[in-house]
């Protein structure tokens, strides 16, 4: 079974691009489920 | 135009319904062959079929005729629009059939899936790729 982590969108360490993206359109109090696959990052919403 | 010679009636008769029979048991999705300068395939073989069947029954009625008329030799004559039979002994003629030969069968139709960047598709998530990270949905299960 994969591990899937609860994280805050503000404690998400990523490309900063990306990771503003992210803030602008979730906010800093969303949580998403991040999954680290072998060459990505998977982030669900 | 077909002569056929009332001695040659029951071949042709077994040749065309064993015509039938091969565009009966034709698969007729997949099934594409070059006769001649014509390209066979699905929609040709209704109306080769149609053929077929049209001069079957000409031969099986006028050679009814012929019995009902008490002929024993007669030369059966279809022309496209009519069709007689004489008591004169013609020359038969039968249109030459070009050899067939098969074609390449179609390929099916190639679908091009947009992944969205990702390198790959996963069940029941909807996603797209960016700077190496994947932000996904999922899709609620039907």
């Amino acid at each position: 079974m994969k591990s899937l982590r609860k994280v805050r969108v503000s404690s998400l360490n990523l490309d900063k691009e990306v990771k503003d993206i992210l803030l602008k359109v979730l906010g800093e109090s969303e949580t998403v489920y991040i999954e680290i696959l072998s060459d990505r990052i998977r982030i669900i919403l | 135009m077909i002569i056929i010679n009332s001695k040659n009636i029951f071949n042709t008769l077994r040749a065309l319904r064993e015509a039938q029979r091969a565009l009966d048991s034709t698969p007729i999705v997949w099934a594409r062959r070059q006769v001649g300068q014509y390209i066979v395939q699905l929609g040709t073989l209704g109306h080769l079929y149609n053929a077929v069947n049209e001069i079957l029954e000409i031969v099986v009625a006028a050679s009814n005729m012929a019995d009902n008329l008490g002929i024993k030799e007669y030369s059966l004559v279809i022309e496209p629009s009519r069709a007689y039979i004489t008591l004169e002994q013609l020359p038969e003629v039968v249109p030459p059939l070009p050899r067939s030969s098969p074609l390449e069968p179609l390929r099916e139709p190639t679908a091009q899936i947009n992944n969205f960047n990702c390198p790959d598709t996963t069940p029941d998530l909807v996603k797209f790729c960016i700077k190496g990270v994947e932000i996904a949905y999922y899709l609620g299960k039907r």
